[in-house]
């Protein structure tokens, strides 16, 4: 076990070193000088040169490398220009709404998106079956932020059931916050449930096919206890590596649903930061993103190392 | 994953050790069934509803891209006495902030769409199929062209395109150029992943015995191999492609106004929610048609093309019910007959083997 | 007395997406209590399904059963009520499979596999269960069994997860036990211990087992009697030591001549059946075995064979010994004309594979046909 865990964790290396020199590298894609684009037409050549100095970028690029590495290792994201304020402090702001969002859309998706799909593969084949599937195409078919848009025309512009824009964190009250956070959970949590169910179909489906159910079923077990004692635990393998596996473009829909709902979170500030050029920032959510990303799938192994006895014992080379 | 019920893969299987000689006759055969193969997979193309549907609407989108743009006025024209104005006769679709006709933005907008889509899916096919096959062909390149990619796909997709378009600047051509860096390690990926089995297979290892040339074997053997695989993934490209470009558009970092596109034309729409639904309805309508087409399109190629997905779908539960049932009449009837003495008219063997001319597959897969 | 089980006129028609293929077509035979009864064939002949139609493990959607399969003494299990005939698989009825490799849950032990099976079918508390799991695994003489208890079905070596899957079918004390090719998955050391096991265990009760296997070295045994099946039908029903003294049918003749044994002169090359078993789409109308058989004549084609009781001169009296051939009294006699000939050999079957591939049979080439097809469609 404790060698299967070494083995996930060395290959996490050589992914983020790629992940840092592509967000290093961003800099460096601005065509022109990079200073001179951030800054607009308007900045004069002290400034331009004031901030070259600052960003380093008259240093060897591998000492550019070098200094913005070890910062980032240590948190320090540097400053964004147009703010004026650390990378890191703007987005300690912005991450709350935003996690909050991806979390519950994310649970909205399982509670919704398993059953789906175990109801679909027991039904294979029937109406019900179908039923689920072509929701579930339908699904990953409306891109979130549209989902977002149709919702909101139709619940807060036709029938003023919900607000359309703002966040009101928990702390305020959960019915509160639900409230406002109601259609951007739908909008988002539709397509990860869409996925969800998907994969739980075709997960179920493969463990049915399997010799142990047909010994569950000689044993004289009830459907229910086949089901899910022995098909669910199975098939819960290939599902939860599709949650890991989907979490950074939860929170990355979940950035692309926040500017539909007006919510303040990494969304509006990468908007903000686009329109701005303000590439340092970007560079920190970027990084930040897919670290994490990088982080949660290694959670996933160690998760996966515990339900299944077989990558526990043998180091699971599978 | 149900190769395990396919029984023709068992008699694959079983031809494997069949020796070096009939590898050639096997390629030559290859060779000259492709005509017949093609006619077959337009057949049962043609039977796949989905796909077909799919198919249909992909190809109205695209007339209406093609030749749209000649039948309604200009997109762009400004016409300040007719801002918000609902749908009507004059304007289908109603008008914008600025007094432009929406159905002339909306069709302009599914030329953009498709063609960036379609740029994309082109230009991922062709870095993905040369880094996956090289990269399934040589070691160093593989543990190399892997991690880059494994560190490509860490980003989430609409978050890499964005901060590429930071740093790019919006432009149509940056959101192309951005989109096939994000995608075309998914390409690869499948590429290599199906060049890898592809490889293993006796053909090639016998051209290596014949001494043909490295890059003979790659480009002539296995480039068709994985080609079907690629199809598929493509398809999917094409639709995240058209996704992401709208949403990036959306967010302000796509294509830049005053040029429609479905994305941007949704942001303009959402500032005046209250008073023009029209705005945001018609371009999300055709976004959501053309990807439903293009998942319709994309689920049934792999249907067709990738023979460890089928029987999966429901149709076969149809036609395994449909044949209960006549099972079920045929045990009535020689019930019938047993009772009441008589032969059948028609041996019963000999019907039932003129009935499954076509493969059975084993009837303990669920 | 009334036997075990009864089983006649069984028929298993499985739907598939091309029509309905009929995968035991008119199969009957019965096991009394402390019998072993050997279901033997090559693969393919719906010997599998037998077994699985009479636990009704068949999936329920595609698969239509006739005819009866009678239980101790009237119980038709094909006509019990779903919850009813759950009660009766891995109680009265125990089966164990072909592979231990996947028969058993991955995620879950041995142990909670076993007890899981205990108290579905016995009022036992989890620690009862427990003792009388161990106890079936001290049966089945596994090393250390207190140990496996805990351990997962991957840390364990094929012999040992059989072991397992045969505490978990007999842990209820079944009336019953069906086998379906127990030791083929396994190596040859192994396979000789198992059946060793089994051979014992079955002195231990008076329950019946109904043992499938397409090996007769296996038959000659552990079986009591036994079936030959092929293409869905049973060609020849009859007691062991019948089976391998005066076999009747052209196939089983075949199939015995085929197997290596010690008395076999090593020089002489064995014989071989032409042919593979043709599928169940491309019946016979005739005698199924027809295309591969060596005296096949006009008449064996032109319509179905009966199971019959064979009259030979060499039957046994007052075992019961019944055949599907039209030809089985004659058959001996030509065996012989054509070894005074100097033909062949052994029954009538080539020994040389190049001259049994030269003369391919419809079948075969039928079936070579079909394998060239599939490799197409596969690319």
């Amino acid at each position: 076990m404790a060698g299967y865990l070494l083995q996930r964790a060395l290959a996490l290396v050589p992914v983020l070193a790629v992940v840092s020199v592509v967000t290093f590298g961003l800099i460096y894609f601005m065509p022109g000088d990079a200073a001179a684009t951030m800054l607009g037409p308007e900045a004069t050549q002290e400034q331009i040169e004031a901030l070259r100095e600052s960003l380093g970028l008259n240093d060897p690029i591998w000492v550019q490398f070098w200094s913005w590495l070890t910062a980032a290792v240590t948190g320090d994201l540097g400053t964004s220009i147009f703010m004026n304020r650390p990378v890191t402090e703007v987005l300690m702001d912005a991450l709350g709404p935003t996690i909050h969002l991806a979390i519950q859309a994310q649970l909205l998706a399982i509670i919704i998106g398993v059953p789906a799909g175990i109801l679909a593969a027991r039904k294979q084949g029937t109406g019900t079956d179908q039923t689920v599937m072509v929701g579930a195409l339908m699904g990953i078919s409306v891109p979130s932020f549209l989902l977002g848009l149709f919702l909101m025309l139709l619940f807060g512009v036709i029938l003023g059931w919900l607000p359309v824009a703002g966040y009101r964190p928990i702390e305020d009250g959960i019915g509160e916050s639900l409230q406002y956070l109601a259609l951007p959970t739908i909008a988002l949590g539709a397509m990860q449930a869409a996925l969800i169910a998907r994969m739980t179909r075709t997960a179920m489906l493969d463990t049915f096919s399997k010799n142990y159910m047909k010994t569950a079923k000689a044993k004289g077990l009830k459907d229910r206890v086949s089901l899910y004692k022995h098909a669910l635990r199975n098939a819960s393998l290939p599902i939860i590596t599709t949650i890991g596996q989907t979490l950074g473009t939860l929170v990355a829909g979940a950035a692309v649903v926040e500017t539909v709902f007006n919510i303040p979170g990494i969304g509006q500030l990468i908007v903000n930061s686009v329109e701005r050029r303000d590439v340092v920032v970007i560079q920190g959510v970027v990084l930040m993103i897919a670290v994490s990303y990088v982080l949660i799938n290694f959670l996933v192994d160690i998760l996966y190392s515990v339900l299944d006895p077989r990558v526990r014992f043998t180091g699971g080379d599978s | 994953m149900s190769t395990e019920n396919d029984p023709r893969a068992g008699a694959a299987g079983a031809s494997g050790p069949a020796g070096k000689d009939d590898i050639t006759v096997g390629s030559l055969n290859r060779f000259n069934k492709t005509r017949s193969r093609r006619s077959k997979f337009l057949r049962r193309f043609a039977a796949h509803k989905l796909a077909i549907t799919g198919g249909t609407i992909l190809t109205f989108v695209a007339l209406v891209a093609i030749f749209g743009p000649m039948l309604t006025g200009s997109p762009t024209a400004v016409d300040a006495a007719n801002r918000l104005q609902g749908p009507s006769a004059d304007h289908w679709f109603g008008t914008d902030n600025y007094g432009r006709d929406v159905l002339a933005r909306v069709v302009e907008g599914a030329r953009v769409s498709l063609l960036v889509g379609a740029i994309t899916a082109l230009l991922t096919s062709i870095f993905g199929l040369a880094i996956g096959l090289y990269a399934a062909y040589n070691r160093v390149a593989d543990a190399i062209l892997m991690r880059i990619s494994d560190g490509l796909m860490a980003f989430p997709g609409i978050l890499l395109a964005i901060a590429i378009m930071a740093a790019l600047g919006q432009h149509s051509t940056n959101v192309v150029i951005a989109l096939t860096i994000v995608f075309t390690p998914y390409v690869a990926r499948i590429v290599r992943s199906s060049a890898l089995v592809v490889k293993e297979q006796t053909f090639i290892e016998a051209l290596h015995a014949q001494g043909a040339s490295r890059s003979r074997i790659i480009w002539i053997n296995m480039a068709p191999n994985v080609l079907s695989p690629m199809i598929v993934q493509a398809t999917f490209v094409f639709a995240d492609s058209i996704i992401t470009e709208a949403a990036l558009s959306f967010l302000g970092a796509g294509v830049p106004p005053p040029a429609p596109s479905w994305g941007n034309m949704l942001l303009d729409g959402k500032t005046v929610i209250y008073n023009a639904w029209w705005m945001t309805l018609f371009p999300g309508l055709f976004i959501m048609a053309t990807i439903l087409a293009i998942n319709l399109l994309g689920d049934g190629l792999r249907d067709l093309l990738d023979p460890t997905y089928k029987g999966k779908g429901a149709t076969g539960r149809k036609k395994r019910k449909a044949a209960k049932k006549a099972a079920e009449a045929a045990a009535a009837q020689r019930e019938k007959e047993a009772v009441g003495g008589t032969q059948p008219v028609v041996p019963a063997q000999a019907t039932r083997a003129a009935e499954f001319e076509t493969t059975s597959r084993r009837p303990e897969g669920q | 007395m009334s036997n075990l089980l009864e089983v006649a006129d069984l028929r298993t028609s499985f739907a598939t997406e091309d029509g309905v293929v009929t995968a035991v077509d008119g199969v009957s035979f019965s096991v009394e209590r402390g019998e072993v009864l050997g279901i033997v064939g090559e693969s393919g002949c719906g010997k599998s399904v037998t077994a699985e139609s009479i636990m009704r493990l068949l999936d329920e959607d595609s698969t239509t059963y006739e005819g009866e399969v009678l239980f101790d003494g009237g119980t038709d299990l094909l006509n019990l009520p779903d919850d009813e005939m759950r009660r009766f698989r891995g109680g009265r009825l125990g089966m164990i499979f072909q592979d231990p490799m996947s028969s058993l849950n991955p995620v879950y032990t041995i142990g909670n596999q076993l007890i899981e099976a205990l108290r579905t079918h016995t009022d036992l508390d989890k620690k009862a269960a427990y003792s009388r799991a161990v106890e079936m695994l001290t049966l089945t003489r596994i090393p250390d069994p207190e140990l496996r208890m805990k351990q997962y079905p991957h840390q364990l070596s094929g012999g040992q997860r059989q072991r397992v899957v045969i505490a978990m079918a007999l842990c209820c004390e079944p009336d019953l036990i069906i086998a379906d090719e127990p030791t083929t998955a396994l190596d040859v050391t192994t396979q000789a211990k198992i059946l060793e096991l089994m051979a014992d265990l079955r002195h231990k009760s008076d329950a019946g087992t109904l043992f499938i296997t397409h090996d007769l070295g296996v038959v000659a045994e552990i079986c009591d009697r036994v079936i030959v099946m092929y293409l869905g039908q049973v060609i020849e029903d009859t007691d062991v030591h019948t089976l391998f003294n005066t076999p009747a049918h052209p196939y089983t003749r075949g199939l015995l001549a085929s197997t290596p044994s010690v008395e076999t002169d090593n020089s002489q090359d064995l014989p071989i059946i032409p042919g593979a078993v043709p599928t169940l789409k491309q019946v016979p109308y005739g005698c199924r075995f027809a295309a591969r058989c060596p005296f096949a004549i006009e008449a064996c084609r032109e319509a179905p064979v009966e199971l019959r009781e064979y009259a030979g001169e060499d039957a046994v009296e007052g075992v019961g010994h019944k055949v599907r051939c039209i030809r089985a009294e004659e058959i001996p006699g030509l065996i012989a004309e054509q070894e005074r000939r100097g033909g062949e050999s052994a029954d009538g079957f080539a020994t040389d594979i190049a001259e049994a591939e030269e003369a391919p049979t419809e079948a075969a080439e039928h079936a070579e046909a079909e394998m060239k097809a599939a490799e197409e469609d596969q690319k």
